[in-house]
């Protein structure tokens, strides 16, 4: 069994913007998850909570083996506002990235592996947003479903760290 | 039949504009218009709050060059408070503003100009990117990676966050710097200056593939503006990117108007407003409006000095300097004077960092307002940037005007876009290549359109290529 110094890597990142209502659902979760006790004394994880995705965080993805991006995520027809939405994320060696000023997971994940290498376990946890709207809280439907988000991310981390200790 | 190609949106850049190029009876490009297709109104939206928060408020006009912001509005603010900030503060300010020069100036190169630099200009889309540039070019991404990298956590280190760091307020800076934090940041800047010296190396030794892209990209006389400072002696202009005064430079070298205060850039400087845009067009006023163009950024301004005042730096500007009997007046210059300048921040920083009073606490002077107006300039990243405000008796705010590098530059990327649609854009068929090249020489200014039009949305990228009567002829998207 692999002792607590092995245990490889976990990254959270929670990002949007504070200032625009259920886009500030992933700084609130990333806070959220900081709190866990288990998640807080556990030191091969890291919770990083930004603005916006940029390159640097390459190098964070490269050396991690699961990584989970929290973001509100736009409506669209069928998806009810607070619902959860899991997105695997793949590498794919022929995505044409810009990498310019704006990144998404996927781009930032083909990005981390091609120059950095690694293989790590990737996805997106989302709530669909009921407003992104001026303001600086989020909505009922969000805030609902924030326990569930948390509770599935803590369960993949509970699953990671299962796998990881019997590899 | 005339017809009309429009490109919508210009890919990597930052914000989104469109670009209409219309052609004559012939096929030949009869005029090139750069539009910017966002509104955000900060202008507007400002009024009636207090002064004091307008670094924050107009440091979330943009996510890519918050600190830009941050310097011109606090510097707004301390000529409202009439306060002469503290000699520490002035320093510590430099120093964030020089990191966000640099990673701004990283990023622009490394990710956004390289797969054109690296692949070149008719490269296979499908590689011309930056993953492409990773898997044959790995040092390079590598080190664009890490320099940004090395300026976000210089302004982290300094201001608590990377975006929107909320510490250079009005009076000065909110908190000192530690001993500790001081030397992490000299720790970085050895690996930084390595990775300049090295792009310089490279971009020098590349440069001469680009002879047709240096004499088409923007490449036509105009005035420069930005900010200068006096050498030692008080005889040469030094580079300067805090503080000191306006100049203007015409194109044959000649000092036109010189050691302007920022408070009076009013006297030079006008905007005027075209229905198919929302970025104005500020022009030299003594010219009239549009032969008042004029350009700013980072060609302008080591155009505009006679030195950059640091050992390494100074070196590279000699060779610059080289390049051309008077001013430089090739937009595709901005790549190599970009690189020149994240030299300079880098050797800047170190001696702020080895001044004797950069540890000091007495970072902020505290006032009311004493005065019901206020400007405040500094050098962004992308040229000259201006905030100027008006309050009431109760310090609220009543008026706003802000004039953004990339708003400076528009008339001169209006004029660059026509000059390579001119040269490239063969009608008969819509190339990769041509159109590449049209984008292209926007991203040599390198435009913030989000703070510009005081922006932002997403649009499917279209290329289309109308008739007289406005019918489709032709059409290409990407993705």
């Amino acid at each position: 069994m692999k002792s607590k110094d092995a245990l490889e890597k976990v990254l959270i990142v929670g990002y949007g913007n504070p200032l625009r209502s259920d886009d500030a659902l992933g700084l609130i979760a990333a806070e959220r998850l900081s709190a866990i006790p288990a998640i807080e004394s556990d030191s091969s994880i890291e919770i990083i909570k930004c603005h916006q995705l940029m390159p640097e965080l390459a190098e964070k993805i490269a050396n991690s083996s699961l990584v989970i991006f929290i973001d509100a995520a736009a409506a669209s027809e069928g998806k009810i506002p607070g619902s959860l939405h899991i997105a695997e994320i793949a590498f794919d060696p022929h995505s044409s990235v810009t990498l310019g000023h704006h990144c998404t997971p996927a781009e930032l994940i083909s990005f981390s592996v091609a120059l950095l290498g690694g293989s790590p376990k990737a996805m997106v946890v989302s709530l669909t947003a009921a407003s992104f709207d001026f303001g600086e809280t989020l909505t009922d439907a969000v805030q609902k479903g924030i326990p569930t988000l948390i509770k599935f991310i803590t369960t993949q981390i509970g699953s990671f760290r299962q796998r990881d200790c019997e590899g | 039949m005339s017809k009309q190609i429009i490109i919508d949106p210009v890919t990597r850049i930052e914000g989104h504009s469109k670009i209409t190029i219309k052609l004559d009876d012939m096929g030949a490009v009869q005029d090139a218009r750069f539009h910017v297709t966002q509104f955000r109104g900060f202008e507007k939206f400002c009024e009636g709050r207090p002064f004091s928060e307008m670094p924050s408020l107009t440091g979330r006009t943009c996510g890519i060059c918050p600190v830009s912001h941050l310097m011109a509005s606090a510097k707004a603010c301390d000529e409202i408070l009439a306060v002469e900030i503290p000699e520490t503060a002035v320093k510590l300010r430099s120093i964030m503003n020089l990191a966000q020069i640099i990673q701004s100036h990283a990023l622009s190169f490394f990710h956004l100009s390289s797969p054109d630099l690296l692949f070149g200009m008719d490269g296979d889309p499908a590689s011309r990117h930056i993953l492409g540039v990773v898997e044959k070019y790995p040092t390079l991404a590598v080190d664009g990676v890490m320099l940004r990298k090395i300026g976000q956590e210089i302004i982290e280190l300094l201001g608590g966050k990377r975006i929107h760091p909320a510490w250079v307020v009005p009076g000065g800076v909110s908190s000192p710097l530690t001993p500790e934090d001081r030397e992490i940041i000299l720790n970085k800047l050895p690996e930084a200056k390595a990775i300049c010296e090295r792009t310089l190396s490279w971009f020098k030794g590349v440069i001469d593939q680009f002879k047709d892209e240096v004499n088409t990209f923007g490449n036509f006389p105009s005035l420069f503006m930005s900010l200068v400072s006096p050498s030692k002696d008080g005889k040469l202009a030094k580079l300067e990117h805090y503080d000191g005064t306006l100049r203007f430079m015409d194109a044959d070298g000649k000092i036109v108007v010189d050691g302007v205060n920022s408070n009076r850039y009013m006297d030079y400087i006008d905007e005027a407003v075209e229905p198919d845009t929302y970025l104005k067009s500020p022009y030299f006023k003594q010219l009239g409006y549009p032969d008042g163009i004029y350009r700013v950024g980072p060609l302008a301004r080591l155009n505009l000095i006679d030195l950059c005042g640091t050992p390494k730096a100074d070196q590279e500007l000699s060779e610059f300097h080289a390049l051309s009997s008077g001013p430089n007046l090739s937009s595709f210059q901005q790549h190599y004077a970009r690189l020149i300048e994240m030299l300079y921040g880098v050797e800047r920083i170190e001696e702020l960092l080895n001044e004797p009073d950069i540890l000091d606490k007495r970072v902020r002077a505290f006032a009311k307002p004493n005065r019901s107006e206020g400007v405040g300039v500094s050098e962004a990243p992308r040229g000259t940037l201006m905030h100027h405000y008006k309050i009431d008796d109760n310090g609220l705010i009543t008026w706003v005007n802000m004039i953004i590098a990339t708003g400076h530059n528009n008339l001169a990327m209006n004029r660059s876009v026509k000059q390579v649609a001119q040269h490239y854009v063969k009608a008969s068929h819509l190339q990769e290549g041509m159109l590449n090249r049209v984008e292209a020489v926007i991203r040599t200014f390198d435009p913030c359109l989000s703070c510009s039009t005081h922006a932002m949305g997403q649009m499917p990228l279209l290329v289309q290529l109308l008739g007289p009567c406005g019918e489709l002829l032709d059409e290409v998207k990407r993705g």
